[in-house]
């Protein structure tokens, strides 16, 4: 049964079709090697990468170590 | 095992009536959870994890992820005290499809997550326990809280979160990789936490703090954080902890009076008071009244095991108890916001009953 509750819609990615997704961000314009973690700048790929987001028009990822997600969700509070 | 033994009992007695009547609580049942969107995606995700074991299809896997993760997330956020509002938001996910993902661009502050194979479920319902909490609780207040307050608030609404799932393989690994390692590592964030916990356990958490700082929050409405609001914030923190480490027989503070905050509270404990007497109570809340309380609670806590021990001072104790409110409601003008009914432990450990009742006052 649908309900009229406002949800906060989350995209998710399955992890084999993550490598995908960073394919296509490449394909705007982003070489992979340039891609870094918004946290701890550190190298991010499609195996370590865990969540992404726009930010002022800009696409921003963060990587699989728990503290960086934890530290980019909460920089996206709405 | 009873209640079917019960049901064949039933069906022998009345025959041909009792499966008519087994048949309609059957329809009843499912229909209950077929309207339940979430009892739904449960049972759907329950669905499909078999359809995935047998067939190992990613599109089942992919159903059953979701299905599961928002089924059991939303569930959860139902089961969380908080008053009349529901902090957390309910989340809905949408996979962002193979064809999708050529071309795909994120919107503006849309969160996108990668999850983990359905043999790392339990990873994937932390990762979005933590989204839900941190991008829908507490809005509107966070920006004047301290940011280790704020952090030791978010552990603990994503462990209390977890913890009404009643799974406890999803709660260990999270308190084991996420909770643990960032109470022991900051030192700045561990200081709150233990206040935190211990508001928690007497049941104040949810109930009263979060309570509090949502309409505070609301109160505020954007004015910049100030000294003031941060001194209150930690006050009101400061306040509800004394409560909730009181001992038998100690004074604790039962009124907070702020600029942008005024609450009284009033803790109905001790059994032999109660049967006494409810006057002291009567005049405590008119004290509070007084003091232009904003909100008023009346916490009360019975002894768990009294009513094995010694039926009739528990019956009086609840007598009294609901005399109390009736008193209350009928003496003064306020409006009886919420009422909450749950267990916790006292400072000694013991398991007890407690209502959370919140008043509103009325002034002309």
């Amino acid at each position: 049964m649908k309900t009229n509750e406002t949800k906060e819609t989350i995209k998710i990615v399955h992890y084999k079709e993550a490598e995908a997704l960073f394919k296509s961000i490449v394909s705007l314009g982003k070489p992979e090697g340039e891609i870094i973690c918004y946290i701890c700048r550190t190298k991010v790929t499609s195996k370590n990468f865990k969540a992404l987001t726009r930010k002022s028009g800009k696409i921003i990822f963060c990587c699989d170590n728990p503290e960086c997600y934890r530290l980019f969700v909460k920089s996206l509070r709405k | 095992m009873n209640i079917l033994l019960e049901i064949i009992e039933i069906i022998e007695k009345y025959r041909l009536l009792g499966l008519i009547l087994l048949l309609i609580l059957i329809i009843f049942i499912l229909l209950r959870t077929l309207l339940d969107e979430d009892k739904s995606n449960i049972w759907r995700g329950k669905f499909y994890k078999v359809l995935y074991k047998l067939l190992k299809k990613r599109e089942a896997e992919k159903r059953y992820i979701s299905n599961d993760v928002s089924g059991r997330l939303n569930l959860a956020r139902k089961q969380m005290p908080f008053g009349k509002d529901l902090i957390p938001k309910s989340i809905k996910l949408e996979w962002i499809e193979n064809s999708q993902g050529n071309s795909y661009v994120p919107r503006e502050d849309e969160l996108v997550v990668k999850l983990n194979p359905a043999e790392a479920q339990e990873n994937n319902i932390t990762s979005l326990a933590q989204a839900m909490v941190q991008r829908t609780a507490l809005i509107g207040v966070r920006y004047i809280l301290d940011k280790p307050l704020e952090d030791a608030m978010d552990l603990n609404l994503i462990k209390n979160l977890l913890s009404k799932i009643g799974n406890r393989t999803i709660l260990g690994w999270y308190m084991k990789n996420e909770y643990m390692p960032q109470v022991d590592q900051r030192n700045d964030l561990r200081n709150w936490n233990s206040k935190i916990v211990e508001i928690d356990e007497r049941g104040l958490f949810t109930r009263l703090l979060l309570v509090e700082l949502d309409s505070y929050g609301k109160n505020l409405a954007g004015r910049p954080r100030t000294i003031e609001t941060e001194s209150e914030i930690k006050g009101l923190i400061e306040f509800v902890f004394k409560i909730a480490n009181k001992r038998y027989g100690e004074v604790a503070p039962l009124s907070y009076r702020r600029r942008n905050i005024k609450i009284g509270v009033l803790l109905v404990g001790e059994t032999s008071k109660v049967l006494w007497s409810i006057e002291p109570y009567i005049n405590a809340f008119a004290m509070s009244l007084n003091k232009e309380a904003k909100a008023i609670y009346v916490v009360s806590f019975s002894k768990e095991f009294l009513k094995e021990k010694d039926e009739e001072s528990e019956k009086a104790f609840e007598e009294m108890r609901a005399y109390l409110h009736k008193r209350i409601e009928k003496d003064f003008k306020v409006q009886k916001d919420f009422e909450l009914a749950y267990s916790c432990y006292d400072i000694r450990g013991r398991r007890r009953k407690a209502k959370c009742i919140r008043y509103i006052p009325i002034f002309k």
